[in-house]
């Protein structure tokens, strides 16, 4: 099955290729698109999205989720501490009384963390 | 026949019950418009809760938050662009139009009445022909259900990206990627890297919200990073942008009564689900339109044709449910649970055991899809309230909200890593011009195909024209070459329009 799929998919590609190359609208590129390189913003967003994906299982969800909404919040050049803290900690605050008591599911503490708690 | 409907009628016609499902359809309405939230974790979250009450009022409400959480992944698609649930990922391409046209109030209204047709059709036709349609959905065997698949794929393939080519291509993706993880035959590994929790596939609520909504952030960034900086969406304050006047409805009608139509015998089919009856309601609904060129940019029968689908599948997904024990759809599941929970063994004797109960059910059902006429309102407004607030508070949360949306169906963080990874390659394939939303279709459907397929294959002693000799399966072959055949043509003649 997945020989068959990625054969399509080679086929399709085929004549995208094709298409490109021969149909005027594919060559101004009048179909869907577009392949301008992300900003800056965008590619650090993604970048911290990667890493809070990944700290997650280090740091717990509420530690790296405090600091990885400061740093969203910086990137998005809001810098209004006072108003970050309330909104990072009320959305926090939903989220574990809503996991803990409510859903009966705890939110990762982190192997880092359960550590240095002991 | 009468005394049994006078006896149902006393027992269900409560105000307990229906306070029930009343009680179901705002839970739905809530928990379904928060993206990574769909119909059934919340039917899932609600079954335990309902152990020690009555099976009318529990089946009920359980019931009621399915259709109220289908309704509800509209609010945030049209809002923010962002579908709560999948079946709402059609009725976000003109419903976030007419929001970013501020008219997000007459995308919701129109969507809600959509809604509540398709779902008075749909409940209607449960409890008038469940028996026949029954019967109807047993002559659907693999082969039949691996055709109809295929031309349910070829039909969402034209959705969202500017060529076929590139629509089959995003098609094909998602079912490639629905190979990933043990062969559902013989449980061989593929594409797992020796990673163990690659064995079971990768989650579906994760790509979704990947896929739907972190994509969708990190797009609106690019795309409007003044916007985001920004106050949030303006809405018009004249009332009539507000509101769905009788003629635009009436407008709507045909569109409507054609996709519940399509929605009921999707929700008959077993399987078939509201995904792929909204997907098909809207692109039927385009191609067989006066004005086709106003799809995509805000029109009503956009938001209409995939909300009346969707929510005629929750109706008729009862009947194979009820008749013959098998759930029609991923919810219905999870309410099958419920129905054995409270003693209600779902299969052909039900209706012979318990004919007062089921009857009974019913009635319910079509009493409460008037109630939602009313209730998803207060909804409704706290949701256009959250667009007000500027983008670039509600990015980050929304991000947040993304993770433990992920990490919560499985408590696994390997969901949050799967979620960020396709968030960025639905990034990507939104630039590039391919499709998310058919990507996503052909990754539900993709492991159906595949075991449908081989099923065929090995009752027919390995021989391909099963899928051409027998006349349903042949019936929907003829459908797909069909369809491909008539957006080649399309393709061909547009581009010798533009040649001139």
């Amino acid at each position: 099955m997945p020989t068959l799929i990625a054969s399509f998919i080679l086929i399709l590609s085929i004549i995208l290729t094709i298409q490109s190359l021969k149909f005027k609208e594919f060559k101004k590129n009048k179909t869907k698109g577009s392949h301008k390189l992300p900003s800056p913003d965008l590619l650090s967003v993604m970048a911290i999205m990667v890493a809070y994906s990944w700290l997650l299982h280090f740091t717990g969800f509420i530690l790296t989720s405090a600091v990885g909404m400061f740093v969203l919040f910086s990137v998005f050049k809001i810098n209004n501490y006072k108003r970050i803290s309330i909104i990072t900690g009320v959305t926090l605050g939903i989220l574990y009384v809503s996991f803990e008591k409510f859903l009966y599911s705890p939110l990762p503490v982190g192997t880092l963390v359960e550590k240095i708690l002991g | 026949m009468w005394d049994v409907l006078l006896e149902a009628a006393t027992i269900s016609l409560t105000v307990n019950n229906l306070f029930g499902a009343s009680l179901g359809i705002f839970l739905g309405s809530l928990l379904g418009a928060v993206p990574g939230l769909n119909g059934t974790m919340a039917i899932a979250l609600l079954i335990p809760i309902t152990y020690t009450w009555t099976p009318l009022f529990a089946i009920s409400m359980l019931v009621g938050c399915w259709k109220g959480s289908v309704y509800g992944g509209s609010i945030s698609a049209i809002l923010l662009n962002a579908p709560g649930t999948p079946e709402a990922a059609p009725t976000a391409i003109d419903g976030y139009a007419l929001t970013k046209q501020g008219k997000a109030g007459k995308a919701l209204k129109i969507a809600l009445l959509a809604s509540v047709t398709g779902a008075i059709f749909s409940d209607s036709l449960l409890m008038l022909v469940a028996p026949p349609i029954a019967s109807m959905a047993l002559l659907f065997g693999p082969a039949e259900l691996a055709m109809l698949i295929i031309f349910a794929l070829v039909i969402v393939s034209d959705t969202g990206s500017g060529s076929q080519v590139k629509g089959l291509m995003s098609t094909a993706l998602g079912v490639l990627i629905a190979t990933v993880g043990l062969d559902p035959i013989t449980t061989q590994r593929r594409f797992t890297f020796g990673s163990l929790e690659l064995d079971a596939g990768i989650g579906l609520l994760a790509m979704l919200i990947g896929l739907l909504v972190m994509s969708e952030v990190l797009l609106q960034m690019e795309e409007g990073w003044k916007d985001v900086k920004g106050r949030g969406l303006k809405q018009s304050k004249n009332p009539v942008d507000q509101r769905v006047s009788w003629q635009e409805y009436k407008g709507c009608i045909g569109t409507i009564f054609k996709s519940s139509c399509l929605g009921s015998f999707c929700g008959a089919l077993p399987g078939v689900g509201s995904v792929t009856a909204a997907f098909i309601g809207y692109d039927q609904a385009k191609k067989f339109s006066k004005t086709p060129e106003e799809f995509g940019k805000g029109s009503l029968k956009g938001i209409a044709a995939p909300e009346a689908a969707n929510n005629a599948v929750c109706g008729t997904s009862l009947i194979p449910l009820i008749t013959l024990g098998i759930p029609g759809a991923l919810s219905a599941a999870v309410i099958m649970g419920a129905f054995m929970i409270h003693g209600l063994a779902p299969g052909p004797m039900l209706m012979q055991e318990h004919p007062a109960t089921i009857y009974g059910l019913f009635m319910i059902l079509i009493v409460s899809d008037f109630f939602m006429l009313v209730i998803p309102l207060p909804i409704m407004k706290i949701g256009q309230w959250v667009i007000s607030i500027p983008r670039s508070y509600l990015f980050p949360i929304i991000l947040i909200l993304c993770s433990i949306g992920a990490y919560g169906t499985h408590q696994s963080l390997f969901e949050v890593k799967v979620m960020v990874l396709f968030g960025i390659l639905g990034y990507f394939l939104k630039k590039w011009g391919l499709s998310p939303a058919s990507l996503l279709i052909a990754f539900i459907l993709g492991p159906m195909i595949e075991v449908y397929i081989r099923q065929a294959l090995k009752i027919s002693g390995g021989d391909p024209m099963v899928f051409i000799t027998k006349p349903i399966a042949g019936f929907f072959f003829l459908l797909t070459i069909l369809m491909i055949s008539w957006s080649i043509y399309k393709n061909v003649k547009n581009r010798n329009l533009s040649k001139e």
